[in-house]
C-alpha cells in the first residue's frame, strides 16, 4: 500500500481552471500523505543522521535532504501525454531498488514529505520557468521554524531536478503559486480514495504555440489559472 | 555472435547485438558528464522564485504572512530561559539599582 502511481486524466469538456485545482489538488494530497507515511519519516532520520547534522540544525537538515533528493532521484520525464503523480514512499524504494524515475512533481513531492516528516512547513511552489507567467514547472519551498541568519524567516525555495543548484537559485521566474502542506488533515490518504476519472487524453485540443500540438502537461492544466 | 578470432558462440546477447554502456561499469566519479540541453552549463540562473515567494503582495494573496515561529532567543528581552549569563546579568543589574535605591533613601530620610 502506498506505493502506487496515479495517473491523472480528464474528460472531455473539463475546463483548465477545474483541471488546475484537481491537479494542484493531488499533488498537495501526495505532500500530506508522505508526511504522514512512517517509512518516510524513518527514511529522513536515516538521512540527516548519516549526513552528520547536529541536532537543531535546521539548514543544516534542509540542506541534507534537498541534496539528497537532488543526487538520489532520478529525473525522467512521464509518459508522452500523460501526467504521473508516485506517492513518497513509492519513490523511495525506487530509489533503494536503483529504479528512480521521476519528474519535477514527484521530486517534490518526496523532498516536501521528508522534510515535513521531520518537523517542517513544506509544499510545492509552482512557478513559470520560462518567466512568461505561464505555469510549467514546480519546486519546493520549505522554512526553518526558528529565524535564521541566511534567511530570517523567509520561505526557502529548491530547485531539485539538477543536483548542482543550490537552495533559493532557480531560473527566471515571474510567477509562483505556492501549496503549502497542511499537517493537520484528517482525510484518507490518497491511495485509499476512490478516484474516478474520465479516459480522454489532456491534450485533446491541439495548441496553435507548437507546431505538434504538444505542451508540457503542466501548462496545458495550468494555464488556465490566469484567466482566474 | 562470435567474437573475432574466437570459435565459441558468446552467450551473453542471446542473439542480439550486446550494448555495453561503459559508463556503467566505470565509477560515479569518472561517469561521463550529459550532453546536450541537460547539461546545465549555460542556464541563466538567479534568485527569482526565492525573491516572488517571499513577496509580501504573494504571501497576503496566499496567507502565508501569518505563519507563526517559534520565538527567537535573542529577540526576548532576556533571551531563552536557559540563557544564564544574561539572566545573571539582569539579576545584577536588578540588584545594584536596589542597592542604588536604598542608598539614596537613606540618605535623604536618615
Amino acid at each position: 500500500m502506498g506505493e502506487q502511481i496515479l495517473r491523472v486524466k480528464f474528460k472531455p469538456g473539463t475546463t483548465m481552471s477545474e483541471r488546475f485545482d484537481v491537479t494542484v489538488g493531488y499533488l498537495q494530497q501526495l505532500i500530506e500523505d508522505g508526511i504522514r507515511d512512517q517509512y518516510v519519516r524513518q527514511k529522513a532520520v536515516e538521512i540527516v543522521n548519516r549526513a552528520g547534522i547536529k541536532q537543531h540544525d535546521e539548514l543544516g537538515e534542509i540542506r541534507a535532504i534537498v541534496k539528497w533528493v537532488q543526487n538520489n532521484v532520478t529525473y525522467r520525464k512521464d509518459p508522452y501525454m500523460v501526467e504521473y503523480f508516485m506517492t513518497a514512499r513509492r519513490i523511495l524504494k525506487d530509489v533503494e531498488k536503483g529504479a528512480s524515475a521521476a519528474d519535477c512533481d514527484d521530486f517534490v513531492i518526496v523532498a516536501a514529505s521528508l522534510l515535513g516528516s521531520i518537523g517542517y512547513p513544506a509544499g510545492a511552489i509552482i512557478v513559470d520557468s520560462n518567466a512568461d507567467g505561464v505555469f510549467n514547472h514546480v519546486m519546493l519551498c520549505t522554512r526553518t521554524m526558528a529565524p535564521t541568519k541566511q534567511y530570517g524567516s523567509k520561505w526557502i525555495v529548491a530547485e531539485l531536478i539538477f543536483p548542482n543548484f543550490k537552495l533559493n537559485q532557480s531560473v527566471k521566474v515571474s510567477k509562483v503559486y505556492p501549496l503549502i502542506a497542511d499537517p493537520n488533515t484528517t482525510r484518507l490518504p490518497i491511495h485509499r480514495q476512490q478516484i474516478a476519472g474520465g479516459m480522454n487524453s489532456l491534450g485533446s485540443v491541439p495548441s496553435a504555440k507548437s507546431g505538434t500540438g504538444y505542451q508540457h502537461p503542466y501548462s496545458r492544466m495550468l494555464n488556465g489559472l490566469g484567466r482566474r | 555472435m562470435v567474437w573475432m578470432g574466437g570459435t565459441e558462440e558468446d552467450d551473453r546477447d542471446n542473439g542480439f547485438i550486446p550494448v555495453i554502456d561503459v559508463a556503467l561499469e566505470r565509477e560515479a566519479s569518472e561517469r561521463a558528464t550529459q550532453l546536450g540541453n541537460t547539461d546545465m552549463m549555460s542556464m541563466n540562473t538567479d534568485e527569482s522564485a526565492f525573491n516572488v515567494m517571499n513577496d509580501a503582495k504573494n504571501l497576503q494573496t496566499h496567507g502565508l504572512a501569518g505563519m507563526p515561529n517559534l520565538p527567537s532567543p535573542r529577540r526576548n528581552l532576556l533571551g531563552r530561559i536557559a540563557n544564564n549569563r544574561e539572566t545573571a546579568m539582569m539579576l545584577g543589574v536588578g540588584a545594584l539599582l536596589g542597592v542604588g535605591i536604598k542608598a539614596l533613601w537613606d540618605f535623604k530620610t536618615k
